[in-house]
C-alpha cells in the first residue's frame, strides 16, 4: 500500500500536545478503518529546533490521509508521496 | 495589533513566570533583539496577559524621531491615571508632577527629585489596589527625563508590586537604558534575548500574514535569507507574491539583500504625496492627524494619503494618533529625504506644533548654522524644561541655544552656557557641568565673574578636594573687594579644608565668611554663614554663645536649602554631645525626614551615620545596624563617592561592634580606599578608627594601638577635637596601649584626651576616662585604687543609659577582682558585663566575658547547670526584684529577662518566684555552713 509523509509546522504545540494529537489521529485512523477506510499511522517525527513534524501513513490515497488529519483537527502543509529505499 | 503571536512558545513561558513572580519590591524583564525580531509583538502579548491576568498597566511607546520631548514617557505612562491618583499626593509633590506633566502653571521650578518622589507615590497608591505593569515598548527611544525617573522610582519602590516590561533594540557594547540593572539591583532584572524564529514558526507566519504557502525548500530558502528574522521575512513574502513568484532551487531569492531596500521599495509604490506626508510623520515625535493636517492645511489631501498608507500596511491610527507599523519605516522615510529636505520638513513642523519644546527643536533642525531667532526659541524652550523639572532636557536646549548663538553676540552665548552649566549641577550631572564651566572660565578675564565661576567649578570637585581648594584660592584673589562673593568662598573653603587640612584652618576660613557677610548684611548670606562658624566651633569645642541661635533664628526666616549645613542638624547633633540622647534621636529623626522629602539624599547619608552612632551609644544595636544599612543603600544607588566612604565607615563601625569581623573588616578597607583617593582625611579617620576597634574587640592590642594612636595623633594636629566626645576612639587606644604595657603613653593620653574633651560638657568622657584610669592603676598593680576608679565610673553610668560602655566598665572591673582575688565580686561584675554584651549582640565582647568567667575556675559547670546570665537574673529574681525592675538593673530588655527567667524555671524543675527565692536562701545557707 502506498506511503504519504504529512508535512507539519508546529510552533505553538508543546511536545506534549503533539503528542496528543497523534494519540487523537491515531484513534481517528482506527475508526475509519472500522468504517473501511484504509488508513494507518506508521510513525511519526518532531524537530524541535525547526518546531516541525513529519507523520508517516500507510495508505489507500492521499485524500484519505487528508480525511484523517482534517477529521483530528490536526493542521499540516503539505501531503507528499514517499518511497521507502532499501539498504 | 490585530494578530496573533506566532511560536515564541517558550519566551511566553518567561513572560508568564515574570508575572507571577512574588517579590518583596520591583522586578523587570527587558525583551531584547535586533531590528524586526519580534520584540513588539512579543511585549504587547506580555501587556495583554498582564491586563487579563489583573494587573494595573501603565504603557508607554515612544518613536525614534529625532525630536523627544521632555517628560513625553511619563505623560504616556500617567495620562489615565493622573485624574484619579494625583489629588492623593502631598502638595509639592503634586505641583511638581503637573508641571512636569504640563498641567498647570508652575508656582516655582519644580525639583526633579519632587517629579520622581510623585510618580513613585502614584505608582505606590495604584499597586494596593493591584499589581502595577510599567510597559515601555522600545525604551531605548525613550526620553533621558522619563528614563531617569524611572530608573530613579525602580531604585526606591521597596515593597511595592510593581513590575517592568521593557522592549529594547539591542546594540553591541551598549547595556540596559537609564542602567535600569543598575537601579533594581541583584537578580531583579532579567534579560531576554529573542533569536530568530524557526522553520515552523515562519511557515505559520507568513501563511496566516499574507496567505503564502511555501513548499519546504523554499521555506528553508527564506529561513536562510532572512536569517528567521520575521520583519525581514514578511517583507521577502510580499515581494513573491507581488511579483508572483514560486522560488525554485536552482534559483535564489530574487529578492535585495537587506530589508531596509524592501521596505524602500513598499514605500516607493506609494504616490508621492502620500510618501511627503509620511516623511512629515516620521519626523514627528507625536505625529497626529490633527497635527498633520495643520501643517499640510488640505484635511481631504490628508486623509486620502493616510488612507493609502493604512492600506499599504505602512501606518496604523490609534484614535487621532498615527504610528509607523514597524519603526524600521518610519526610519526608511526620514533617512531617505536629502539634507536639505528635512531641514523644510523641520521648518514646516516647527510652525505647526504649540509645544515650545518641540518648536525649538525643530527649529534647531531646520538651520545649518546661527541664527538669533532659533537662538531665543531654544532659550524659551529650556526656561519651559526647566520649569517642568527636566534640568538635563533644559540643559541640552541651553547648549544648543549657545551653538546657534552668532559669534559676535557673546553675553548672550555666555549667559546660556552659564545656564546650562547650573542646569547640568542640577540634574547632578558634575562632569557635564565641569565642562561648560571651564569653557566659560577660559574665556573670561580674572575678575570677580571669573571667581564666581572658579567657585562653581570648585563645587563640581568632590572628587578632588586639592582641586577644589586651588580653585576657591584663586578665586579669593580674584574677587577683588566683592564681599559677598568672598564671603561665600571662604564659606566653601571652610567645609572642604576640614577635610583635609583640619579643624583650625577651617574655623578661621569660617569666621572670615562670617565677618564678610556681616557686613554686607544679608540675611541669605548670613544664615549659612553664621551655621559654619557654629560647625566648625563644635568640632574644636570653642563654642561662641548665642550664635547657633542666632543661626536658628535665620534659617527659620531664611531657609536653607542645603540640608547638611542646617543648624537645625547641627543643634540636633549636640544634644547628642550634651547627653541628651533621646531628645537628639528625636531631632535628628525629624531632620531625616525633612531630607527624605526633599529627596536630599547627601544629607540623608550623613544624618542616617549620626543616628546609627548614636544608637550605638544608647544601647539600640539592631537600630543602628538598621540605619547602616540604609545609609549603605543610599550610596549604593546614588554612586556618591565621598558619601560612599562615610557609608563604608558606619557599616565598619557598627559591625565590628556586633562581632561581624571580615565584613567590618572589608568596609573598612574600601572606605580607606575610597577616601583616600578622593583626598579627604576625615573620613579615612573614621574608617580607621572602626579597624581598631575591631582590633581590640578581638584582643590584638598591638595592632589595635598602632591604629588607634595614628587617628588620635592625626585628629588632635587636626584639632577635631569632637570625637573625643562623640567617638569612643580615644579611649579605644589608651586600652589598647595598656594592653601591650607601654604605661608612660597610656598616662600621657588619658591626661590629653581628659583636657580636650573638659570644654564639651559630657559626661560620657568622664565615665569612659575612670575606667581607663582604673585599668592604669590595675596595670600598676594598685588593684584598691583600681576598684575604686571602677566604681566611680559606674557611679558616672548611674541614670545614664550607656550599656555597652556600662558592660566594658564591668569587664574590667571583673577582671580587677579577679586578681585581687574576690571571686564572688568578679563572678558578679563579668555576668553583669556579660549579660549587657549578649543582650546586645557584642559576639566578641561576650565571648571575652566568658572567657574570663571561666579563669574564675571552680567546677565545670554541669549540662543543666544555670548559664551566667541566667544565673544573674536568677538572683535579682530571688531578691524580690520584678521583671521590670531587674532589666533596669542589668541594662537589658524585659524580653531577655522574660526568656532567661524561663530557662531558670526549666532547668531548676521549678515554677514560681516563691519557690526560686526558696532555692536560692537554701545555697545561700549550704555556702555559709549553716545547715539547711
Amino acid at each position: 500500500m502506498p506511503r504519504y509523509l504529512v508535512e507539519r509546522y508546529v510552533p505553538d504545540l508543546s511536545a506534549s500536545e503533539i503528542s496528543a494529537a497523534i494519540e487523537r489521529l491515531r484513534g481517528v485512523t482506527d475508526e475509519m478503518a472500522a468504517e473501511g477506510v484504509s488508513v494507518r499511522h506508521v510513525g511519526s517525527t518532531f524537530m524541535p529546533e525547526e518546531e516541525a513534524c513529519f507523520c508517516e501513513f500507510e495508505a489507500v490515497s492521499r485524500d484519505s490521509v487528508a480525511a484523517a488529519n482534517e477529521r483530528a483537527g490536526f493542521a499540516y502543509a503539505r501531503i507528499v508521496a514517499v518511497e521507502h529505499l532499501s539498504r | 495589533m490585530a494578530e496573533q503571536l506566532v511560536g515564541r512558545r517558550q519566551e511566553l513561558a518567561v513572560i508568564e513566570a515574570f508575572l507571577e513572580r512574588q517579590d518583596d519590591g520591583p522586578t523587570a524583564l527587558v525583551v531584547e533583539g535586533v531590528v524586526g525580531i519580534g520584540k513588539t509583538r512579543l511585549w504587547a502579548e506580555g501587556v495583554e496577559r498582564a491586563g487579563s491576568g489583573g494587573f494595573r498597566v501603565l504603557v508607554a511607546r515612544p518613536v525614534g524621531a529625532e525630536v523627544r520631548l521632555s517628560f513625553g514617557g511619563l505623560g504616556d505612562l500617567l495620562g489615565e491615571v493622573a485624574a484619579e491618583t494625583l489629588p492623593d499626593l502631598p502638595g509639592r509633590q503634586r505641583r511638581a508632577l503637573e508641571a512636569a506633566l504640563l498641567l498647570g502653571e508652575p508656582r516655582e521650578p519644580p525639583d526633579p527629585r519632587a517629579v520622581g518622589l510623585a510618580f513613585i507615590g502614584v505608582v505606590e497608591t495604584l499597586a494596593r489596589g493591584k499589581p502595577v505593569l510599567v510597559a515601555v515598548d522600545d525604551l531605548q527611544w525613550l526620553d533621558s527625563p522619563s528614563g531617569e525617573l524611572l530608573a530613579f522610582a525602580m531604585r526606591r519602590l521597596d515593597a511595592a508590586a510593581v513590575r517592568l516590561l521593557a522592549a529594547v533594540r539591542k546594540e553591541p557594547g551598549v547595556g540596559v537604558p537609564f542602567e535600569l540593572d543598575r537601579a533594581l539591583g541583584d537578580g531583579r532584572l532579567q534579560r531576554l534575548a529573542l533569536g530568530p524564529l524557526s522553520l515552523g514558526a515562519l511557515y505559520e507566519l507568513v501563511r496566516t500574514r499574507l496567505g503564502l504557502t511555501l513548499n519546504r525548500a523554499a521555506l528553508v530558502r527564506l529561513h536562510e535569507t532572512s536569517a528567521g528574522n520575521p520583519l525581514f521575512a514578511l517583507e521577502i513574502g510580499r515581494e513573491l507574491l507581488r511579483r508572483d513568484i514560486q522560488p525554485t532551487p536552482e534559483q535564489p531569492l530574487p529578492v535585495p539583500g537587506d530589508v531596509r531596500a524592501l521596505l524602500r521599495e513598499r514605500l516607493a509604490r506609494l504616490p508621492q504625496r502620500t510618501r511627503d506626508l509620511l516623511v512629515m510623520a516620521a519626523a514627528l515625535p507625536r505625529p497626529t492627524v490633527g497635527l498633520l493636517e495643520a501643517v499640510i492645511s488640505r484635511r481631504d489631501q490628508v486623509a486620502a494619503d493616510l488612507e493609502r498608507a493604512l492600506q499599504a500596511g505602512v501606518i496604523e491610527l490609534e484614535a487621532d494618533r498615527v504610528r509607523f507599523t514597524h519603526p524600521l519605516l518610519a526610519s526608511v522615510c526620514d533617512g531617505d529625504v536629502s539634507a536639505r529636505r528635512r531641514r523644510r520638513t523641520h521648518a514646516r513642523l516647527a510652525q505647526a506644533v504649540d509645544d515650545p519644546e518641540a518648536r525649538a527643536r525643530h527649529l534647531a533642525l531646520a538651520e545649518e548654522g546661527p541664527d538669533p531667532v532659533v537662538a531665543r526659541a531654544l532659550e524659551e524652550a529650556a526656561a519651559h524644561a526647566s520649569a517642568r523639572a527636566a534640568p538635563q532636557a533644559a540643559a541640552e536646549l541651553w547648549e544648543a541655544a549657545a551653538r546657534f548663538t552668532p559669534s559676535d553676540r557673546r553675553v548672550d552665548r555666555r549667559r546660556y552656557l552659564h545656564k546650562g552649566a547650573d542646569a547640568r549641577h542640577r540634574g547632578g550631572d558634575l562632569a557635564g557641568a565641569r565642562v561648560l564651566l571651564e569653557e566659560l572660565a577660559s574665556d573670561t578675564p580674572p575678575g570677580p565673574q571669573r571667581a564666581e565661576l572658579l567657585l562653581r567649578l570648585a563645587r563640581t570637585r568632590d572628587d578632588d578636594l586639592s582641586t577644589a581648594i586651588a580653585l576657591c584660592e584663586q578665586g579669593l584673589a580674584e574677587a577683588g573687594g566683592h564681599e559677598a562673593l568672598s564671603s561665600r568662598l571662604h564659606r566653601h573653603l571652610s567645609l572642604i579644608v576640614s577635610n583635609r587640612n583640619g579643624e583650625q584652618p577651617s574655623l578661621l576660613h569660617a569666621r572670615k565668611a562670617l565677618e564678610l557677610a556681616e557686613r554686607v548684611g544679608d540675611p541669605e548670606l548670613l544664615a549659612p554663614a553664621l551655621a559654619s562658624v557654629a560647625r566648625c566651633e563644635r568640632m574644636t569645642g570653642e563654642v561662641t554663645p548665642g550664635l547657633l541661635e542666632r543661626a536658628l533664628v535665620l534659617e527659620a526666616a531664611v531657609g536653607l536649602p542645603n540640608a547638611f549645613e542646617r543648624p537645625s542638624v547641627l543643634r540636633a547633633s549636640w544634644l547628642a554631645v550634651q547627653d541628651r540622647l533621646d531628645e537628639a534621636r528625636e531631632g535628628l529623626e525629624a531632620e531625616l525626614a525633612r531630607a527624605a522629602a526633599e529627596g536630599a539624599e547627601i544629607a540623608m547619608t550623613t544624618l542616617l551615620d549620626f543616628l546609627s552612632a548614636l544608637e550605638l551609644r544608647a544601647g539600640n544595636w539592631a537600630r543602628a545596624d538598621e540605619l547602616a544599612a540604609e545609609c549603605c543603600e543610599l550610596h549604593e544607588q546614588r554612586g556618591l563617592e565621598l558619601q560612599g566612604s562615610m557609608a563604608l565607615s558606619c557599616r565598619a563601625l557598627v559591625d565590628a561592634h556586633l562581632g561581624r569581623v571580615d565584613q567590618s573588616r572589608s568596609a573598612s578597607e574600601q572606605g580607606a580606599a575610597l577616601s583616600e583617593a578622593a583626598g579627604d582625611e576625615s573620613v579615612l579617620l573614621r574608617s580607621l578608627t572602626a579597624l581598631g576597634f575591631l582590633e581590640l574587640s578581638l584582643g590584638e592590642f598591638e595592632r589595635a594601638a598602632d591604629r588607634l594612636c595614628e587617628v588620635t595623633a592625626r585628629l588632635e594636629a587636626r584639632g577635631m577635637n569632637l570625637w573625643t566626645v562623640t567617638s569612643s576612639v580615644w579611649t579605644d587606644a589608651i586600652e589598647a596601649l595598656i594592653g601591650v604595657g607601654e604605661l608612660d603613653k597610656t598616662r600621657a593620653m588619658l591626661r590629653k584626651y581628659e583636657e580636650l574633651a573638659r570644654p564639651f560638657g559630657s559626661r560620657w568622657p568622664a565615665a569612659t576616662a575612670a575606667r581607663c584610669r582604673g585599668l592604669l592603676a590595675a596595670a600598676d598593680a594598685e588593684l584598691e585604687l583600681a576598684r575604686s576608679n571602677m566604681r566611680s565610673a559606674l557611679e558616672e553610668h548611674e541614670g545614664r543609659h550607656w550599656p555597652f560602655d556600662r558592660g566594658r566598665t564591668l569587664l574590667a572591673l571583673g577582671s580587677i577582682e579577679r586578681r585581687a582575688k574576690q571571686k564572688r565580686a568578679a563572678r558578679e561584675a563579668l555576668e553583669g558585663a556579660l549579660v549587657i554584651f549578649e543582650d546586645l549582640g557584642a559576639r566578641l565582647w561576650a565571648a571575652r566575658a566568658r572567657a574570663d568567667l571561666r579563669h574564675i575556675g571552680g567546677r565545670a559547670p554541669a549540662a543543666d547547670a544555670l548559664t551566667p546570665a541566667e544565673q544573674r537574673v536568677a538572683e535579682l529574681v530571688a531578691e524580690g526584684r520584678t521583671n521590670r525592675e531587674t532589666a533596669a538593673a542589668l541594662m537589658v530588655s524585659q524580653h531577655t529577662v522574660d526568656s532567661h527567667l524561663r530557662g531558670v524555671y526549666r532547668k531548676l524543675g521549678i515554677r514560681s518566684r516563691t519557690e526560686l527565692a526558696r532555692r536560692f536562701a537554701q545555697l545561700a545557707q549550704r555556702a555559709d555552713g549553716r545547715p539547711n
